[in-house]
């Protein structure tokens, strides 16, 4: 039988090969512009604001200060990099990096600046990885809809801080050991620029280069697809609240030992702007999917774009137009971008 | 201008291009009034363009279109529908929480309001029911509600949603309206079929069901490569000459391998005892032996897709017991059966399809494993295993980069079935595996089915409507009725007539 039916199929359908050529090279064409805009955006604002603001915007000391000012973003959005390549939103990021400014500040407070460093920081980076767990267990074993779940743990979370700190500014007996950890530097380079770094090469590696990260991205295009396929589902969207969690910590602990103060209200400005440079982010380098290389793009653009304008003496209020722009941005073009893609069928 | 002699649709010389292909190259396709003309071709020969060229989806670079007469102009959704051309997809398109009458007034015309704007519900109903009545369908419920409909009562709905104006109706499109019904009801598809026609609808009919053409059409139009090859009677032709046609070479006909003749049959890899399970299974018995290539048979409601389901892990055990290779399987959950070597092709196309990851991605999914070696992933290696993979299962376009979104609906069946084969699975189960799928690539993927059973020794469950596929490819046909396994054939018992009969066997 094997033989008789080999004969039976052809190929559906040939094309002309010049005219095939012809029109590969046309897409390959279009295919670069679509994954290398946004650096090209990137390259053409600092051309722009070097010559707008001479002698003030391309210096070591303002680049510096632009990229440190980022860090706490960065981490954040490292980590949320995981839930939404696994398709669900963790919008309670703000939430639990809040709660870990205040868990920080609050253990040395308590123990009167007794408390060891290290330990504090596992204290912390535990609780946050925690949330995440509450979050993915509602979001998994409940089926209930991770935005819904996020929000209002979110909520919780903020709450729980400020009922800690009691609506207070957590700031006795913080230890300067730990102080210096946020304001120190390695080799010339800022302590939280180094973090930065390696958390990027991090998840650079586990997205892009294990089964693990081909798995995340299988599970956000199509988690019943993926789970009848094989993929365990489930434990990934637990990894992904649980990573995003600690990561919003970590942030938290950068926040801490930078300022040296727990307030119970910093988490919500980091929210905006880390979706805005994820979804910016999967926009270019690798257009379609929530990429790191991308992301750092992303939160570059937004931060340059920012202090650039800035600069220049533009108000206070286009940093949120800015950001929301910017997100808004990203998702027209995506949703661009797939129509096209369609159109190319 | 219309004219009582003119042609309820004529398209002429539609010619479109896609970047990298071809897809309509000066096609002519006119149906009468009254007639049943049925659309053929493989899958990628342009037949879903030429509809959408017609829906107004896409704009042609050239040709013409007139219904009844008048001229149409491309691209306007709305025109078409006003001209009286009804297109029915493959995916209905009825939202399953809303009732039969909510569904009619979905879309095609609105509620007629009272005071206050409320909408008057016993005037919608006995509207709902006379129209009902009208084309025959007098058994369904204007209240029942979507989901609980059978196959065939809900491609039904959506035939009678698109008739909202018989008077005003000139075409009707059927793009691939059966392929979801099993073979019994497709009976009763026809018959609101030629109701219609009856009526003086031209009725485009597109099927991949040769039967279908022979059973229903008057007229015949086959596409290959974006031209017509074939356009004329169906009275003169056979089955095997459309296949001819479609394929554009001699087709060998499928027929029966060497059947379990002097082959022992291996151990059981696969037993249900008395199952009892999902809404359908009522205490079915089957075992499942290795290198065997087992057939399951039976209507709509008599328990394949909740066999199918069960081994999915999807269907609640509620009695008996489920053992892979001897061993009862206590909890038989999705993970647990992929563990144990049970892998499953769904008949439902969102349960296969990963939507934005390319070929090559869609078709590793399942085992990644092979690639990760010395904490890398390889995916220089992961490529070329995918490129072998298109290569020998003809996928086309063979190129394992493309977004799995953008093949047409046989090819990525192919990618899915590649997904599966590669990753050596102990049992094999599948559900329809060749729905929608052309003659050529039916055939390839029956005989790699064979090849898995044959070679690897993997057990096969072929759990199918199409009964040529069947009679072509098992050596054993199991046929369930009311949840039970009712017959079993082997051997020259196994032919399509005879599957067909006992299927609907009383009791």
């Amino acid at each position: 039988m094997s033989e008789s039916l080999s004969s039976a199929t052809q190929p559906a359908e040939e094309v002309a090969p010049a005219r095939h050529a012809e029109r590969r090279a046309g897409r390959i064409g279009l295919d670069l512009l679509d994954r290398w805009a946004g650096p090209l955006l990137l390259v053409a604002m600092i051309v722009a604001f070097t010559i707008a603001s001479p002698g003030v915007f391309l210096t070591s000391s303002n680049l510096l200060a632009v990229v440190n000012n980022q860090t706490i973003t960065a981490v954040v959005a490292l980590g949320l990099l995981f839930p939404l390549a696994a398709g669900v939103f963790d919008i309670s990021i703000g939430g639990v990096l809040t709660l870990s400014v205040i868990t920080s500040a609050w253990t040395f407070q308590q123990t009167a600046g007794s408390m060891p460093v290290p330990l504090a920081i596992l204290i912390t980076l535990a609780v946050g990885a925690s949330a995440g767990l509450v979050n993915a267990l509602l979001v998994v074993r409940l089926s209930i809809d991770p935005f819904i779940v996020t929000l209002g743990s979110g909520s919780i979370f903020l709450g729980i801080s400020q009922l800690v700190a009691n609506g207070q500014v957590v700031s006795r007996d913080i230890p300067t050991a730990f102080t210096d950890l946020g304001r120190g530097e390695l080799f010339g380079i800022p302590n939280p620029i180094v973090l930065v770094v390696v958390l990027a090469l991090i998840v650079f590696y586990v997205l892009e280069m294990t089964p693990l990260g081909r798995m995340i991205y299988a599970t956000g295009f199509g988690r019943e697809q993926s789970r009848l396929a094989g993929v365990p589902t489930h434990r990934i969207l637990v990894l992904a609240f649980v990573v995003s969690g600690f990561c919003a910590s970590l942030a938290g602990l950068v926040y801490t030992s930078r300022i040296g103060t727990g307030q119970p209200d910093v988490g919500a400005q980091y929210l905006l702007p880390s979706y805005a440079a994820a979804f910016l982010g999967s926009t270019m380098i690798k257009p379609g999917r929530f990429n790191v290389p991308g992301l750092l793009v992303g939160l570059a653009i937004l931060a340059i774009g920012i202090n650039g304008l800035q600069l220049q003496g533009i108000p206070f209020w286009v940093i949120s137009t800015f950001q929301g722009g910017a997100l808004i941005l990203a998702v027209v073009l995506t949703k661009l971008r797939k129509l096209s893609v369609r159109a190319d069928g | 201008m219309t004219t009582d002699d003119a042609a309820a649709l004529e398209l002429h010389g539609i010619v479109k291009t896609f970047p990298g292909q071809r897809a309509l190259d000066g096609v002519d396709f006119t149906v009468a009034r009254g007639e049943i003309h049925a659309l053929l071709g493989h899958n990628g020969s342009g037949k879903s363009t030429l509809i959408k060229v017609l829906s107004g989806f896409h704009q042609p670079d050239d040709g013409r279109c007139s219904v009844a007469g008048s001229r149409l102009r491309f691209g306007d959704g709305v025109a078409v529908s006003r001209a009286g051309v009804r297109i029915i997809h493959q995916d209905i398109g009825l939202v399953d929480e809303l009732s039969v009458l909510e569904n009619l007034r979905l879309g095609v015309g609105t509620y007629r309001a009272g005071t206050l704007g409320a909408i008057r519900w016993r005037g919608e109903r006995s509207a709902a029911r006379a129209r009902l009545d009208d084309l025959g369908l007098g058994h369904l419920d204007p209240d029942a509600e979507v989901a609980g409909l059978s196959a065939v009562e809900r491609t039904e709905v959506a035939v009678a949603r698109a008739i909202d104006d018989p008077d005003a109706i000139r075409v009707l499109v059927l793009d691939e309206a059966s392929a979801a019904l099993p073979e019994e009801q497709v009976q009763h598809l026809f018959r609101l079929v030629r109701t219609l026609a009856a009526r003086g609808v031209g009725v485009v009919y597109v099927t991949h069901r040769l039967e279908e053409v022979i059973d229903l059409a008057d007229r015949v139009t086959v596409l290959r490569d974006g031209e017509v090859v074939l356009q004329e009677s169906v009275s003169a032709l056979t089955r095997e000459d459309l296949a001819r046609v479609i394929a554009g070479s001699e087709v060998a006909a499928v027929h029966a391998t060497d059947r379990a003749a002097g082959r022992t049959a291996g151990a059981a890899v696969l037993t249900l005892d008395d199952v009892v399970a999902g809404r359908e299974l009522a205490g079915a018995s089957l075992t499942l032996r290795e290198g065997e290539v087992l057939g399951v048979a039976g209507l709509a409601g008599s328990g394949v897709h909740e066999v199918v389901r069960l081994l999915q892990g999807r269907a609640p055990l509620r009695g008996g017991t489920v053992a892979v290779a001897g061993a009862p399987v206590a909890r038989p959950g999705v993970r647990a059966l992929r563990r144990l070597g049970v892998a499953v092709l769904p008949g439902e196309r969102d349960q296969k399809r990963i939507t934005g990851m390319t070929v090559a991605e869609n078709i590793t999914i399942a085992d990644l494993s092979p690639y990760w070696r010395g904490g890398r992933f390889r995916h220089g290696e992961e490529r070329a295993e995918a490129v072998a993979l298109v290569e020998r299962y003809r996928i086309r376009p063979p190129d394992v980069r493309r977004p799995i979104e953008l093949l047409s609906g046989g090819n990525a069946q192919k990618a899915y079935v590649a997904r599966l084969l590669r990753t050596a699975p102990r049992v094999l189960v599948l559900e329809e595996p060749t729905h929608g799928v052309d003659v050529g690539g039916t055939a390839e993927i029956l005989r790699l089915l064979v090849e898995a059973a044959r070679n690897e020794g993997t057990a096969v469950l072929l759990c199918s409507s199409d009964t040529d596929d069947l009679a072509a490819t098992c050596d054993r046909v199991l046929v369930l009725r009311d949840g039970v396994v009712a017959d079993e054939l082997t051997d020259k018992e196994i032919t399509r007539e005879r599957i067909v009969e006992l299927c609907y066997a009383a009791g």
